[in-house]
């Protein structure tokens, strides 16, 4: 699925927890890549293994967790193998990340100048004055009112909105080419996130970074993405441009997440198409295709095969036995 | 299946939570998360109360069915001023009210197995006598709301997130209820379990007659499940409306920006959004006039001085705000 152009291509990457007897396949083959300038997005529910790619690519994994297969190639190198030291330089630099809740990410005993000033100084040589001119410049990018008065104050002074706008200016604070954004809104209310997906365009518009979109929230993704993989257990399972996954999608897994979302099946009264069973258990995946217990279009062979990706048309890939003969 | 029979009505209903600062913990000010709240639910409906948080959704549904002490105004319940009735001859009225929280993983006993908790219930309200009776009781009810009577000795911790709410909407259902309020019932669950869970309630309502009070923050399954919806910001009610007309026809600049600010599932319809300035202000001191005003795109000299009044524009429609109904 390369393209000349690819900034990162995670190809057939492979993140296991490595549990007594058998490890938990939170990441199972999983290949997507990012060209420049683009919004990759990355949609499941929790526990697909969208946060465990992510952390894959910055290797910020637990301890428990370990990339046991697959390349990460960005800027040319590979992510999974290169030294500790030269992945610090990557971190916050080039790759950087924002995470769920601000709260929580941000740290509390610290105002809001030192914590972005640490974030240029990790990785840039700059005076004292040019950092303190560069921190108020990234606030005002981020859209912080007053930015010359806010700048001591601590996290807690600020609403949600306002720390998670202070998360994008860390993350940016040294033009990263690629951004990870892991439910960047969902922590926030409606008239917030949609202030902090107008800046995250903006933003994307002005810098140009590509970026990495991690959210369950279907429509956050139709609004901000070029490009969709759709996670399921570890998995991608659908992978293609973001008007045909909306309007052509191929694998049942998204065909019936997008069914049942309220609001949109208009007709078919008060009841809801829904996806019957449960989420899988990590630990004890189906096998065959993951999905196959909760299918509404099963077959004998998804009990015991494990479908591989088929190409339904060009640059749209479905993990789905459906579309074996089209090939 | 909807009357016009008021179920239940609160008038001009207050929940004020005093905040106590300094050494002798004085009184200084009071959150005001209700407002003056007037709403009417009539019997057989599903009233959705949409609003960001601390609006004053999930207080003003705790007041409704007597979790909470109002401050000031009171809620009649099938024609009943209940606000006075003290709590023990207030319990046959208990039995007519219930929620269903928004978190299954809090809001259900650890150390109870699901028959235990599902007991309780009939325990306080001695509406099952003998023991059999009382099992066949759980299972019917377990079969109802969709889990399997194999379940009824098992632990909560047992149950994925779907399950436990199940269990939620069961214990709500054990006293054969009329009226329900549900406060975020599914904003906890996966994307792929929500539809299962609002099925579910939607066929509770058919087969038992149910009165919903549905709040949510999120507009689609408001747009979903409800018959008419009210819009809550900060404390207030600021528009009620059929379903249908609050959707096309929205009066309140606030609505007009929460039905814009929700993102489409459909990359075809980008579009433009109506971003609200800045962010909902304390309740703890809500602003002058109209509490919208700092935050609305039409402000006038009016909006900063007058408190507006809630008042039906036409048929059913309710607004509060001055300019309203010009502003669609």
């Amino acid at each position: 699925m390369g393209e000349p152009l690819d900034l990162l291509s995670v190809k057939n990457l492979r993140t296991y927890f490595l549990t007594k007897p058998k490890p938990i396949k939170a990441v199972d083959d999983v290949s997507f890549s990012i060209r420049q300038g683009e919004t990759l997005g990355l949609v499941g529910e929790s526990g697909s293994g969208k946060t465990m790619t992510a952390l894959s690519i910055l290797r910020l994994l637990p301890n428990s967790a370990k990339i046991v297969n697959g390349e990460i190639i960005f800027n040319g190198k590979d992510l999974a193998r290169v030294s500790e030291a030269e992945m610090r330089e990557v971190r916050g630099n080039k790759i950087s990340m924002i995470f769920q809740d601000p709260m929580t990410s941000l740290n509390p005993v610290y105002n809001v100048r030192f914590q972005i000033s640490e974030a240029i100084l990790a990785h840039k040589k700059m005076r004292r004055s040019e950092v303190y001119q560069r921190v108020l410049e990234l606030l005002k990018l981020v859209g912080i009112p007053s930015p010359e008065n806010r700048l001591r104050d601590f996290p807690h002074e600020f609403s949600g909105g306002m720390r998670q706008r202070i998360m994008i200016a860390i993350a940016l604070a040294c033009n990263p080419q690629l951004l990870i954004a892991d439910e960047p809104t969902t922590a926030l209310d409606v008239t917030i996130q949609a202030q902090v997906l107008e800046l995250m365009k903006e933003l994307r518009a002005k810098i140009g970074t590509s970026i990495l979109l991690i959210t369950h929230d279907l429509g956050v993704i139709a609004e901000m993405c070029d490009r969709v993989a759709v996670m399921y257990a570890g998995q991608i399972v659908e992978y293609a441009d973001v008007y045909s996954v909306f309007k052509n999608p191929t694998h049942p897994y998204t065909v019936g997440l997008l069914r049942s979302l309220p609001g949109l099946n208009i007709g078919l009264g008060r009841k809801l198409y829904s996806i019957e069973g449960v989420v899988p258990d990590m630990v004890n995946m189906p096998s065959g295709c993951r999905f196959h217990p909760r299918c509404s279009k099963v077959m004998d062979r998804c009990r015991t095969e494990a479908p591989p990706f088929y190409i339904v048309e060009p640059k749209h890939y479905s993990r789905c036995f459906l579309y074996s003969d089209l090939e | 299946m909807r009357s016009r029979e008021v179920l239940v009505e609160t008038v001009d209903l207050v929940k004020h939570f005093p905040v106590s600062a300094g050494l002798f913990k004085r009184v200084r000010s009071g959150v005001k998360a209700v407002d003056g709240v007037d709403i009417k639910v009539f019997k057989g409906e599903t009233l959705g109360l949409v609003g960001e948080s601390g609006c004053g959704k999930s207080t003003l549904g705790r007041l409704i069915i007597k979790l909470l002490k109002p401050t000031r105004g009171c809620i009649k319940f099938d024609g009943i001023d209940v606000t006075k009735i003290p709590d023990k001859q207030f319990r046959p009225y208990r039995r007519r009210m219930q929620i269903i929280f928004q978190d299954p993983y809090a809001s259900l006993n650890p150390r109870l197995t699901v028959s235990g908790i599902l007991g309780e219930a009939f325990k306080v309200h001695k509406i099952v006598d003998s023991r059999q009776e009382r099992r066949k009781r759980i299972r019917e009810l377990l079969e109802t709301v969709g889990l399997a009577a194999e379940h009824a000795d098992r632990y909560p911790h047992e149950f994925s997130g779907g399950q436990r709410q199940r269990i939620g909407i069961a214990r709500a259902l054990a006293v054969n209820p009329e009226f329900i309020v549900a406060d975020e019932p599914i904003s906890a669950l996966d994307v792929s379990i929500r539809a299962q869970i609002l099925n579910l309630m939607v066929d509770l309502q058919e087969k038992f007659k149910l009165t919903y009070l549905f709040i949510a923050h999120d507009l689609s399954v408001i747009k979903h499940i409800s018959d008419r919806v009210a819009v809550m910001y900060l404390g207030r009610i600021v528009e009620l409306a059929e379903k249908g007309e609050l959707f096309t026809k929205p009066l309140h600049p606030y609505t007009q920006a929460l039905l814009s600010s929700v993102p489409v599932p459909n990359p075809e319809l980008r579009r433009d959004r109506l971003l609200l300035k800045g962010e909902v202000p304390s309740p703890l001191n809500p602003p002058s006039g109209c509490r919208f005003h700092p935050r609305c795109r039409y402000a006038k000299d009016v909006c900063v001085k007058v408190v507006p009044e809630f008042r039906e524009v036409w048929g059913g429609h309710y607004v509060e705000c001055h300019l309203a109904p010009d502003l669609h």
